[in-house]
């Protein structure tokens, strides 16, 4: 990340906070998800699942970020 | 049983996922790397995968179209002993599905079909909790005989049955829609006897 503009900060320290909120996402998603499935209330589940969905696949891509780029950065 | 096992799924991952955020200081070292790729992509992947597939079959059920008031007459019209209505007829003779009556009855074959279906019950959940709903419902676009067909095409009732011979082009007319399963095959509901 060369540049005049660092737009994603890399390195451990980085990898490590972003990869937190990550999980963190996945937790909210998961528990989101059950929530509105084990309920079975068609609003809860027509809007809540792509919600929960998105919120642990972006927990999915922090871990991509923080392995693959932050930290090897 | 699918409910307890994905309930015990979500609950080790997200054990997992509260033991990686107080144990990972750096995902640097190959075991820090390996339990996060196991607590953040697998379990939450496989978890996604079966809720997806867990909510799909739900939303299928003849007990979740009805669970709005909307539906009400509909669902108890498929247990009208009503030899003349389509539905009933169908359901109480276990000709469908009992389970996913709705779905296999107003979706159409295909992808193309599911997605349909899918925006058609995001409209429906929109009017039901913030539009208006009318008191007379109408299909939004004229009934399918693909539906129909993709059961009975094949069958040597329809295809050879003496309703279906005259005239002779009745049959391709049904196959093309030129001609409603449902004008001689009706009604589909039979909501006078509630």
């Amino acid at each position: 990340m060369s540049g005049p503009f660092q737009l994603f900060p890399t390195g451990p320290d980085a990898a490590t906070r972003v990869l937190k909120r990550g999980v963190a996402s996945q937790i909210v998603g998961i528990l989101i998800l059950s929530v509105a499935l084990f309920t079975k209330v068609p609003l809860l589940m027509v809007v809540v699942i792509p919600l929960g969905a998105l919120l642990v696949a972006l927990g999915m891509l922090t871990w991509l970020w923080a392995v693959v780029w932050a930290d090897a950065g | 049983m699918t409910v307890t096992i994905l309930l015990l799924l979500a609950a080790v991952t997200i054990v997992l996922l509260v033991v990686l955020t107080r144990a990972i200081r750096s995902p640097s070292s190959g075991i820090a790397r390996s339990f996060a790729l196991v607590a953040m992509i697998i379990l939450p992947g496989v978890w996604l995968l079966g809720m997806f597939g867990y909510a799909d079959s739900e939303m299928k059920k003849v007990s979740f179209c009805t669970s709005c008031h909307e539906m009400k007459r509909h669902g108890e019209s498929l247990l009208n002993d009503d030899h003349d209505a389509l539905a009933a007829m169908h359901y109480l003779n276990n000709r469908v599905d009992q389970k996913k009556a709705c779905y296999v009855c107003h979706t159409e074959p295909g992808l193309a079909g599911y997605v349909d279906a899918k925006l058609r019950g995001l409209h429906d959940v929109r009017v039901h909790y913030f539009g208006e709903v009318p008191e007379e419902f109408e299909l939004v676009a004229p009934y399918d005989n693909a539906v129909c067909l993709q059961c009975h095409g094949e069958a040597k009732n329809f295809l050879e049955g003496m309703g279906h011979q005259y005239p002779e082009t009745l049959i391709d007319d049904l196959k093309a829609g030129e001609v409603s399963c449902l004008d001689c095959h009706g009604p589909a509901h039979s909501l006078e006897a509630e």
